[in-house]
């Protein structure tokens, strides 16, 4: 299977962790990945005209490749899908954006998230055959995060509230998910900049009922999560005593060590908390000391 | 109906007709139909900024009926993170961040200045992602009047100038 492969600006930011292990999967699945220019996406969906030169440069670098683009962020993901949906819907918009370019774009180039396709093109049940380290028993609390779900109109990946994508794939890969409340929240976003105060409030909530719900580890697909809760969780455990650390890693990263990834493509040296002591429990389970 | 908005209106210096227009625009970039909420609250019990913000999002799509003026200086839009829990929670459909981002375009544009001053400090501590995405949520540097010569010009005062080209200093 080939599929065009759209990193956006994480590639070339600090937190690498999310896409710097996919060669390597892809190579383990049997899936040919086509990397595409990387432009960045815009970060944030809105309606102005040139906060869409992102996502639409990046649909007409992708058109003339083919005509289906797979990302794992989950900001990209968001962003792309609502811009294809929002050409798509208005007509006005559309020509205005074709003018503006030179090129006229429908809104036709289809946007995959990597969950997506391991769900719908290799299937759930496939991925468990293919794993190589068996993770069983692992307490893995899966984090949604808001942007991989909602707005559901445009987005459609699954149910907005209740999701269970997230937790079939940790179950595939060998994992025992976890069900918290706190799946879908909030963690504050990019809020950080006006009121850091918020977004310590709400990821000590999120890590807070992860950790009663007795998950070892929480898996984010979005690198915002991953920066309010792995590179805050300092300050947080600074405000408030009721919480203890725990290493926070993206969806690749699991599934690049259910697959036996060597570990210099984990990417683990951007994590504030060490999730290393974590991966040497697995190492033990492994070896059967 | 329309004796309230006159009345509230008067109340609040604003004129009932700028009032309106101001109402019809909101209605009109947000394409949201405020009037069928029906005021049950679930967006303010599923918002997680809620206990930040000085007026809640129920209360946001009430007002846009009654009193529009009143969220042109609110914390509210600026805190609003566009998490889309109220619209998922919405039993009306109704796109609260819709209606906040339409207050933020009308506030930026009126106001012609960024709504933020980026520190060293917060530049350093953020990821590249939450940077970009401030850029378009609270400046105006995408609005088509913004010019970038506004910001160049504060930031290039004559005695920056001076010191820049080791000029005489003052």
């Amino acid at each position: 299977m080939k599929i065009l492969y759209y990193s956006g600006c994480l590639s070339q930011s600090k937190t690498t962790g999310l896409t710097l292990p996919m060669q390597a999967i892809a190579n383990s699945l049997g899936i040919e990945i086509i990397e595409i220019p990387s432009i960045c996406c815009g970060a944030f969906f809105t309606k102005n005209i040139i906060d869409m030169y992102g996502p639409v440069r990046v649909f007409l670098n992708a058109r003339k490749l083919g005509n289906e683009v797979m990302t794992t962020c989950a900001l990209c993901y968001n962003v792309l899908k609502q811009t294809n949906s929002l050409i798509r819907s208005d007509p006005k918009r559309r020509s205005e954006i074709s003018s503006f370019f030179g090129e006229d774009y429908d809104g036709g180039v289809k946007v995959y998230h990597f969950l997506e396709i391991l769900r719908d093109k290799i299937g759930f049940d496939k991925l468990s055959d293919i794993i190589k380290v068996d993770l069983k028993g692992l307490k893995v609390a899966p984090y949604y995060g808001c942007l991989l779900l909602r707005p559901y109109e445009e987005i459609r990946l699954d149910n907005p509230e209740n999701p269970s994508i997230f937790e079939d794939f940790l179950a595939s890969i060998g994992c025992e998910p976890v069900d918290f409340p706190y799946k879908t929240e909030c963690c504050g976003s990019y809020l950080g900049a006006i009121s850091l105060d918020s977004v310590i409030e709400h990821s000590h909530a999120i890590i807070r009922s992860a950790l009663t719900s007795g998950a070892e580890v929480i898996a984010v697909a979005c690198p915002l999560c991953h920066f309010n809760l792995d590179q805050m969780q300092e300050r947080i455990m600074q405000k408030y005593e009721d919480i203890s650390n725990i290493p926070i890693l993206y969806f690749t990263q699991l599934l690049a060590i259910a697959l036996n990834v060597e570990e210099k493509l984990l990417g683990l040296e951007q994590h504030s908390v060490n999730p290393r002591p974590w991966l040497r429990k697995i190492a033990r389970i492994q070896h059967g000391v | 109906m329309r004796s309230l908005i006159t009345e509230m209106a008067r109340d609040n210096k604003m004129a009932y007709r700028d009032s309106i227009d101001l109402m019809k625009k909101i209605i009109d970039i947000s394409g949201q139909n405020v009037f069928s909420c029906n005021l049950c609250g679930k967006c303010t019990a599923g918002c997680p900024i809620s206990d930040a913000m000085d007026i809640k999002p129920h209360q946001v799509v009430r007002l846009v009926q009654v009193r529009p003026e009143a969220l042109l200086d609110s914390k509210a839009i600026w805190l609003c993170a566009c998490c889309l829990t109220c619209v998922s929670r919405c039993p009306k459909m109704i796109d609260i961040a819709k209606i906040m981002e339409a207050y933020r375009t009308i506030v930026l544009s009126s106001k012609r200045e960024d709504f933020i001053e980026y520190s060293p400090e917060l530049s350093s501590l953020l990821p590249i992602q939450a940077l970009v995405a401030v850029r378009s949520k609270y400046s105006m540097v995408h609005l088509p009047f913004y010019s970038p010569t506004v910001r160049l010009r504060k930031y290039f005062t004559r005695e920056r100038l001076l010191m820049l080209m080791g000029g005489k200093k003052t």
